[in-house]
C-alpha cells in the first residue's frame, strides 16, 4: 500500500505540503457535503420550497463533483505523508468506510430519490436524513483520526 | 495570572480542555458547520454572481437560506468560543488565531456594508437586467473571507511557541 | 471600497502566514529513524487537547535541561490505560520517542516508562511505523 514512496518523503521533507493539502482539504469537503446537504434539506422540505428538488440536484452536481474530486486527491497526499499511522488508527477505517458508503449512496438511492417526481415525502425524507448522517458521519471520522 | 490562564481556568471551559470525548465532539460540530453552512453560503455566493440555482430569484435563494446561515452562525461561534476560551493560554499568542479574528471581524464589516446594497437589496437585483457590481463584489469578497476563515482555522494547530520562547530563553 | 481593502489586508496575511508555520504531521516533524532515550524528573504536565504535554528535566553531567515531550489526545492515551493522574510532578521516568527534526528539546513520547517498572504508552501516533529501524 505505498508504505515507502518517494512521494511520502517529498511531502515530509516540506514542511508546507501537509497544511497545505489541508487547506484544500476542508473547503473541497465544504463544496461537496454543503451542495449535498443543501438537497438533502430540500428533500427534508426546510430549504429553498421554491426548487424543485431534480433541479437542484442538477445545478449542485457540478459542484458535488469537483469538491469530492478534490477532497479525495487531497485526502491521497494526506494519507501518503504517513501512511503506517493511519492504517493503524480505528477512526481512519471508519471514515474511509464511511466516505465510499456515502459516494456510492450518494451517486445511486440519493440521486435517484432527488431526481425522481414519484417519490413520496416519507420516503424522500428518510433518503436525505441518511444522506445527512453518512457524511457528518465521515466529518466526525476524520476529526477523530486525532484522538483515538 | 494571566487574563488567558484566568480565563480558561473557568470550570466548565477546563473540563472541555481536559475531556476525553467532549473536545472532538465540539470540534467536530464546528467542522460539521464548515460542511453544511458554508456549502448555504458558497451556493448563495455563485447565485449572485449568477453562475448557477439560476432558476431562482436572488431573493428566493437569499431569503430561503438565510435563517439557516443565522443557525449555523451561532452554532459555529458557540463552538469557537468554546474551543478558544478552553486553549486561551495557547491562543493568546497564536497569529492564526489573531488573523482568523480580524478575518471575522471583516466578515461583519462586510455583512454590514452589503446588507443595505445586496442582502436585502434582492428585488432589485432580481429586477435589473444585470447583475450589479455591488452584489458580485459581496459575493467574491464573501467566499474569499470564509476560505481565508477555514485555512486560518486548520492553521491554528500548527504554531509552536517553543522556539520563540527558546529564543527568548537564550537572549536572558 | 473599506471593505475590499480589509478583505486584501486578510489575504495578505493568509498567504503570508503560510510560510511561517511549524509542521505537524508526525512524519514532517519527528524523525523516527532517530529514536532518543531520556531520564529525568517530571517539572509539568499538562492534560489536555488536543496533544497531552508533559516536561521533564534531564541531568546531562553537571547541566540539567528541560525537555518537552508531546503525547495524544486524552480520549487516545485513555484508550491506552492512561489516566490524568498517571504521570505527576516529582515522579521519575525514562522516556523513549522521536526527537523534533528542527533539534529543540522537544519529543513525541513513543513510551514512558516509570521507576516502579510500571510501563505505560505514549502515542500521539500509537503504531510504529515497521518502515523505520
Amino acid at each position: 500500500m505505498l508504505l515507502q514512496n518517494a512521494i511520502a518523503d517529498a511531502l515530509n521533507n516540506t514542511e508546507w505540503a501537509f497544511p497545505l493539502a489541508e487547506c484544500f482539504h476542508i473547503p473541497a469537503f465544504a463544496l461537496s457535503i454543503g451542495t449535498i446537504t443543501l438537497v438533502d434539506l430540500r428533500l427534508l422540505g426546510v430549504a429553498l420550497p421554491g426548487e424543485n428538488p431534480a433541479k437542484l440536484l442538477k445545478d449542485t452536481q457540478p459542484y458535488t463533483l469537483i469538491g469530492l474530486i478534490i477532497v479525495v486527491l487531497s485526502g491521497f497526499i494526506l494519507y501518503l505523508s504517513q501512511t503506517a499511522i493511519y492504517l493503524a488508527n480505528a477512526s481512519f477505517y471508519f471514515k474511509i468506510i464511511v466516505l465510499l458508503i456515502a459516494i456510492i449512496y450518494n451517486y445511486t438511492i440519493h440521486s435517484k430519490v432527488a431526481s425522481s417526481p414519484n417519490v413520496s415525502p416519507g420516503v424522500a425524507k428518510l433518503v436525505a436524513a441518511i444522506s445527512l448522517a453518512l457524511w457528518v458521519a465521515v466529518v466526525f471520522g476524520g476529526i477523530f483520526i486525532a484522538f483515538v | 495570572m494571566t487574563i488567558s490562564e484566568s480565563i480558561q481556568s473557568i470550570d466548565f471551559l477546563t473540563a472541555i480542555r481536559e475531556s476525553a470525548l467532549v473536545y472532538p465532539i465540539i470540534l467536530g460540530t464546528h467542522l460539521t458547520c464548515i460542511a453544511v453552512f458554508g456549502g448555504m453560503i458558497l451556493m448563495t455566493d455563485l447565485r449572485l454572481l449568477g453562475f448557477c440555482l439560476k432558476n431562482l430569484t436572488i431573493t428566493e435563494v437569499v431569503t430561503s437560506l438565510r435563517p439557516w446561515k443565522r443557525v449555523g452562525g451561532v452554532v459555529m461561534i458557540t463552538c469557537g468560543l468554546l474551543l478558544g476560551s478552553s486553549e486561551a493560554v495557547k491562543y493568546a499568542p497564536n497569529p492564526y488565531f489573531w488573523t482568523k479574528m480580524v478575518v471575522l471581524t471583516c466578515i461583519g464589516i462586510h455583512a454590514l456594508v452589503f446588507r443595505p446594497l445586496v442582502y436585502n437589496n434582492t428585488e432589485a437585483l432580481d429586477s435589473s437586467p444585470v447583475i450589479p457590481t455591488s452584489a458580485k463584489a459581496a459575493a467574491w469578497l464573501s467566499m474569499f473571507l470564509w476560505l481565508s476563515m477555514a485555512c486560518l482555522g486548520r492553521l491554528i494547530a500548527y504554531y509552536e511557541p517553543r522556539q520563540a520562547v527558546q529564543a527568548l530563553l537564550l537572549i536572558k | 471600497m473599506r471593505t475590499k481593502w480589509m478583505g486584501l489586508l486578510a489575504g495578505g496575511l493568509v498567504i503570508a502566514a503560510v510560510p511561517g508555520f511549524a509542521h505537524h504531521s508526525f512524519s514532517a516533524e519527528y524523525d523516527r529513524s532517530k529514536p532518543i532515550s531520556l531520564k529525568g524528573t517530571v517539572t509539568k504536565v499538562e492534560w489536555m487537547n488536543p496533544h497531552a504535554r508533559f516536561y521533564v528535566d534531564v541531568k546531562d553531567g553537571g547541566k540539567v535541561t528541560n525537555w518537552e515531550f508531546e503525547l495524544g489526545s486524552p480520549n487516545g492515551l485513555m484508550r491506552q490505560g492512561w489516566t490524568r493522574n498517571s504521570l505527576k510532578v516529582g515522579d521519575v521516568v525514562e522516556v523513549n520517542g522521536s526527537r523534533a527534526k528542527d533539534g529543540s528539546n522537544l519529543v513525541n513520547a513513543n513510551n514512558v516508562a516509570f521507576e516502579d517498572g510500571k510501563r505505560v504508552l505514549g502515542g500521539a501516533s500509537s503504531a510504529d511505523d515497521p518502515n523505520t529501524k
